[in-house]
């Protein structure tokens, strides 16, 4: 849990008047193989499949040419993406299932696009556009449960979801490459439910602020704030569902 | 999972891995490489292999690497065997296993694999059921360290016997349904190219010589000649390499364009075992390139082979690469230049922007021992050399060396610093302190099957103490030194020249955890000391010895085309200072190979206009 906030990644050209190319928002699942490559990893594995499918990319200018393209913000390692953002420069216009159905066919597993749409209105960059993030933790119990235990836990999380969003700070550790660091958590918490329960998994939905371009990683707010319970039940897994976009009026 | 480092190491998936359907029928190959999935997965000759046999429809190819210690401790502890990435088959559930040996220092690992797949170290104590082991690779010249776990022993270029074996293996399954491995190790002993350590007895003088090989299997050859492949445009190339998903050492399109050298560096293995030289036609690199980006979308393409500028038509390629894939943002690298203008003229042109760094192998700084090692660089081309390039835009220059060479003094280890401190010097004049200098200096180890495979390692306190001085006389801010850990040396050399009786100390050394010999962290010298002396062996015996005219090597029985004669003559004009120019721009010298030569259309004589 070495990246905790990952900064979105603005495109990193000037969007002028004399800006010709043409830009395209696009939503991707991250999943399966690929759960565990990092997010460098991830932008080179892009250009790549940007390559086979011979879509005509923007480069950027300068001793090594990169493609134009901007992501949203990094998923953390091990955490499954249903719909990734990135956005991409192309030197010509294309239709956005094409585009779509050209890129899926020479994708990796464990990488898909689910979405093209052309971007009309060149000011609106991802920071602007990406307002929060929605995950679902899958909790499962680590010796099987019956219903009246369950039931009794599920109080317990229930309670301390309260207890979390009628806090007003919650401080915590974190380690990065300068050391031990202090960050507080309540701002990224915007909301939290339970989403779903049975007696085999609990799912916890999970809404956060992405504030200055970054989230938490969700697993550092377990960690914290789910303690009391963390050694009956283990993360099965976390998803990030999607991003909340929210348009300018 | 989440908790093993990088687990993109250990999944697969990547683009363009083959994954079969699972047919009893199928054979199944488990290319294994002693090293992590970086070091491995960035080897030409595993992608070729994994090609030719994928291929085919009656076989499949998956891959399978060292384990990082930490997720070799997942597997120990949760009794997980050893498996592969494409079908996360267990190791010992493979027909055939076949190591790549690369470097003598990951002979620990590959024990270390078979006992983490559940297979059987000794050969002899292997039943039927167990795969055949096969192992290949430039290390395999002087197999004999190994002679105790590999099956059989591949010599020489792997594309067309890698079939032959498939082809006698199928052949054999289908007629004794796999019930007599002595049986099927006898149908293979007849392809050229195959060792089989099993087949031959070797008895050693007191003093522990080798005094003869002894063939106790009747149709076992007396040599094993090595394989060559004769023309490399004919001969099928990897053009859908697995992309990594994660970052590899090397990670780009490999693109070999020749194979063999015949420079004649007299400390160089590879420059005697991959002769002789064959060129692949501009025409067909160009068509693999193209494939190779269309497949994969790699941003750079590397010009691989042991000495780039000399191709006879590099200029030609380099400028049709770059005007092929600058406009698609990918990069063309030159590995291995000489120190000359012309190799400036040829990094210019692929790194006209970004200038990254340059490499020159000068080796040693007096005139008398560039004779003797032959590589006859002039000390002030190089000075020409780094000076232009200077002057052209580089910053940052790489320099290798290397001590311990025959008859050396300490007027060549001064030669060394006074060539370094030139070249700063000359930094310094050109562009002020903006520069660095990175400079790596080597021991010599002796290998087999070169001219100086007669001669003793230098004692590690001389190394120790020349590289001290050196240390010393170059500290700079803009120069950073490199020198390895002398004790790695010692056994790097004793393995190199070692005979089979070192099993017993391999065998004892993985019991005591040795792994990962050649990554400092891990190695652990004191182990090894012990487990040679309860095998009662001494490292001395295989490293501080010079060698007679006549002592039978423990690799004789390997035949890599070069006569022992040849590479004897080469050890006297070594001594006397004499060297020999390379073949290409002079006369025939003979080396054994001349029939081959003469098939293949290599000429002595090149045509002088064009350089």
């Amino acid at each position: 849990m070495l990246e905790i906030l990952i900064t979105v990644d603005d495109l990193n050209w000037e969007r002028n008047e004399n800006f010709m190319s043409y830009l395209y928002l696009i939503k991707y699942r991250k999943d399966g193989p690929l759960i565990f490559i990092s997010h460098l990893d991830l932008s080179q594995l892009l250009r790549r499949v940007l390559m086979r499918a011979g879509i005509p990319v923007e480069w950027t200018q300068g001793f090594n040419p990169r493609i134009k393209a901007s992501f949203g913000p990094a998923l953390p390692l091990g955490l499954e993406g249903w719909q990734e953002i990135t956005e991409i420069a192309l030197k010509e216009p294309l239709e956005g299932v094409a585009l779509k159905d050209r890129i899926n066919e020479v994708a990796p597993n464990g990488f898909a696009i689910v979405e093209v749409e052309q971007v009309l209105d060149k000011n609106l960059t991802l920071s602007k556009l990406l307002k929060k993030a929605i995950y679902l933790i899958y909790l499962v119990p680590k010796d099987s449960m019956d219903l009246k235990k369950m039931v009794y836990f599920l109080e317990i999380i229930e309670n301390d979801i309260r207890f979390i969003l009628n806090q007003k700070e919650i401080k915590t550790e974190k380690v990065n490459k300068k050391g031990l660091q202090e960050i507080d958590l309540r701002p990224f918490i915007h909301d939290m439910t339970i989403f779903s329960k049975s007696c085999d998994r609990i799912i916890i939905l999970l809404v956060q602020n992405i504030i200055a371009g970054g989230l938490v990683n969700p697993n550092l707010i377990m960690d914290r704030l789910f303690c009391n319970i963390m050694e009956l039940f283990s993360i099965e897994k976390i998803i990030r569902e999607k991003f909340i976009n929210e348009l300018p009026v | 999972m989440e908790k093993v480092e990088k687990p993109g190491r250990y999944i697969g998936e990547e683009y363009n891995e083959i994954v079969k359907e699972d047919d009893s029928q199928l054979i199944k190959i488990a290319l294994a490489f002693p090293d992590l999935y970086e070091i491995g997965m960035s080897h030409l000759g595993f992608k070729i292999l994994y090609d030719i046999i994928n291929k085919r429809k009656d076989s499949w190819a998956e891959r399978v690497f060292t384990p990082a210690l930490d997720f070799e401790k997942y597997l120990i502890d949760n009794d997980i065997p050893l498996f592969s990435l494409e079908s996360f088959r267990p190791l010992h559930e493979f027909d055939i296993v076949g190591f790549s040996l690369q470097y003598e220092m990951s002979y620990t690992n590959i024990l270390n694999m078979l006992n983490l797949g559940k297979i059987t170290l000794r050969s002899i104590k292997r039943d039927t059921g167990s795969p055949l082991i096969i192992a290949g690779g430039p290390t395999a010249f002087n197999p004999e360290p190994l002679a105790e776990f590999i099956d059989l022993f591949v010599i020489g270029d792997g594309e067309e016997i890698i079939n032959e074996i498939i082809d006698v293996y199928k052949d054999w399954s289908r007629k004794s349904r796999k019930s007599n491995k002595k049986e099927l190790l006898k149908n293979l002993v007849m392809l050229e190219g195959i060792y089989i350590p099993s087949f031959y007895k070797v008895k050693y003088h007191p003093d522990g010589r080798i005094e003869s090989f002894l063939k106790i299997e009747k149709k076992a050859p007396l040599k094993i000649k090595k394989r060559i492949v004769k023309n490399l445009n004919k001969t099928t190339f990897p053009v859908t390499p697995i992309v990594p998903n994660i970052d590899i050492v090397h990670n780009r399109i490999t693109l070999e364009i020749f194979r063999g050298c015949t420079r004649g560096c007299r400390f160089c293995q590879a420059g005697i075992i991959y002769r002789p030289v064959r060129e692949r036609s501009v025409e067909c690199l160009l068509k693999i390139a193209e494939l190779s980006f269309r497949n994969t979308g790699y941003e750079e393409i590397s010009l691989s082979s042991l000495s780039s500028s000399d191709y006879s038509q590099i200029d030609n390629l380099t400028s049709m690469m770059v005007e092929n894939y600058q406009s698609k943002g990918v990069g063309i690298s030159l590995p291995s230049l000489r120190i000359d203008n012309f190799s400036l003229h040829l990094a210019n042109q692929t790194q006209k922007v970004r200038k990254t760094g340059l490499t020159f192998a000068p080796e040693v700084g007096t005139e008398r021992m560039s004779k003797i090692i032959n590589k006859n660089v002039d000390e002030n081309d190089l000075y020409r050399t780094v000076q232009n390039a200077f002057k052209m835009g580089w910053r940052r220059i790489k320099l290798y060396f290397m001590i311990g060479l025959p008859t050396e003094t300490w007027e060549d280890i001064e030669g060394i610093v006074k060539m370094i401190k030139k070249v700063e010097m000359i930094g310094r004049n050109k562009v002020g302190k903006k520069f660095s200098l990175n400079v790596s200096i080597n021991a010599l180890v002796p290998k087999p099957h070169t001219p100086f495979q007669w001669l003793a390692l230098e004692a590690e306190d001389d190394l120790n103490k020349k590289f001290q001085y050196i240390t010393k006389m170059i500290r700079s801010n803009n120069i950073s030194f490199s020198f390895p850990d002398t004790r790695l040396t010692l056994l790097e050399a004793v393995f190199s020249r070692g005979d089979r009786r070192l099993a017993d100390v391999l065998e004892e050394a993985i019991k005591r955890g040795c792994k990962f010999d050649s990554w400092q962290e891990h190695f652990n010298f004191k182990s090894w000391q012990e487990s040679f002396q309860k095998c009662n062996l001494k490292m001395e015996f295989y490293t501080h010895r010079n060698r007679e005219k006549d002592e039978l090597m423990p690799w004789d029985l390997i035949d890599c085309g070069i006569k022992k004669q040849y590479l004897w003559e080469e050890w006297e004009k070594a001594l006397q200072g004499i060297s020999t120019i390379d073949c290409r721009q002079s006369i025939c010298h003979g080396c054994g190979l001349e029939l081959v030569c003469q098939e293949i259309g290599n000429k002595s004589v090149r045509n002088f206009n064009n350089s």
